[in-house]
């Protein structure tokens, strides 16, 4: 047993043992944090590590077309939106220039184009005329609707979702399309003409 | 026992320590340094991937030309910790962690626009590739980078007296 003299407080003789292998723990806890964060960042990326990256960017989140794409109008808590075959929304990009996809790399894991083998059928709802695609720089074929490239978001995990109405991202905002060929503002819908020259329409 | 290298009995230098201590210090040392080094790594992939689809969000500077240069830094950052756990590098992890969580924060939260040179970077969603990653990294950076630096403020341990010293 030690004695102290008595006239001075004792060293924190343990502290120091303590404090290091407590940084180890919170460090391991940290990276478990971190591992967790891995895990977790899959809700709504199908696409394979770094929560994406890697892949091609132009995969349907799911639910995508393989074939010949179908375009229909749905009614939603938005209006008359312009949805797949499978009844998932459908969004137009801002910052799209007439038949011109203005998002590829990241911006096309996030928001996958609607592809299609052939030419595109209209279902109900849906304006045949207005139905076209675009080739993309990586050859695949993506339906435009009004000249507006249409894709999917990976926030969307099933039919009746549109949790990519509204959303800025990529330098612009996103919105879900109108039978009429125009972009849903909001809750309203911002129409454009079937055949109202030029480009636009967007209700943002 | 691992041997312990030089940069680890530098960090140690100030903690006169037992032998087993020592090569305990080292060893949490290290796992400090490389937990610290790959979330800056995880950062600085998701940045640097990213950064073309950024490249047209643009004001003096691009958001893209901005990714990149978070992920220069993040991966020198990163090798600091590595080859040279001394305070300042540290600092300069924490600093670069810091500043990327609080850039992906404001921006997911806050809609400030253009801010001088800086381009309209708002962004309110996280599916985007990488970015909830990326953010987990920065925020796990930041904590590691604080244990860094505090590991270096242990107080130096005073002997202890001898059996039998007192009155």
């Amino acid at each position: 047993m030690r004695v102290w003299n008595g006239t001075k407080r004792p060293p924190p003789r343990r502290s120091g043992r303590l404090r290091r292998p407590l940084v180890a723990l919170v460090a391991l806890a940290a990276v478990g944090v971190l591992a967790a964060g891995c895990g977790s960042n899959g809700s709504g990326s199908s696409s394979g590590g770094m929560g994406g990256y890697g892949s091609s960017g132009t995969t349907p989140a799911s639910g995508g077309q393989s074939g010949v794409a179908t375009v229909s109008a749905a009614s939603t808590s938005l209006g008359m939106i312009l949805v797949d075959g499978s009844g998932r929304t459908l969004y137009l990009f801002e910052k799209d220039q007439p038949n011109q996809s203005a998002c590829a790399g990241a911006c096309a894991a996030a928001w996958p184009v609607d592809q299609s083998s052939g030419t595109p059928t209209a279902g109900s709802g849906a304006t045949a005329s207005m139905l076209g695609t675009i080739k993309r720089s990586d050859n695949t074929t993506q339906v435009t609707y009004n000249k507006h490239p249409l894709y999917y978001f990976q926030g969307d995990s099933g039919t009746g979702q549109h949790n990519g109405q509204g959303v800025d991202a990529f330098g612009a905002k996103w919105y879900a399309v109108t039978p009429a060929g125009g972009a849903v503002s909001g809750g309203v819908t911002a129409t454009t003409p079937a055949n109202g020259g030029g480009y636009g329409g967007y209700g943002g | 026992m691992p041997a312990l290298d030089r940069a680890s009995r530098a960090s140690a230098a100030t903690v006169p320590l037992g032998r087993g201590a020592l090569a305990r210090w080292a060893i949490g040392s290290w796992i400090l340094r490389i937990a610290t080094a790959a979330a800056l790594g995880i950062d600085a992939v998701v940045h640097w991937q990213n950064a073309p689809a950024y490249d047209a969000v643009t004001a003096t500077i691009s958001q893209g030309a901005l990714f990149r240069a978070e992920a220069v830094l993040a991966v020198a950052a990163g090798l600091l910790v590595l080859v040279r756990p001394r305070p300042s590098s540290w600092v300069a992890a924490l600093a670069v962690a810091a500043s990327a969580l609080a850039a992906v924060l404001l921006y997911r939260y806050a809609d400030v626009g253009s801010l001088g040179p800086l381009p309209d970077m708002y962004e309110n969603t996280w599916q985007v590739p990488g970015k909830l990653l990326s953010a987990y990294a920065e925020g796990a950076a930041v904590v590691l980078a604080g244990l860094g630096l505090l590991s270096h403020r242990t107080p130096r341990r005073e002997p202890l007296p001898p059996v039998g010293s007192g009155p």
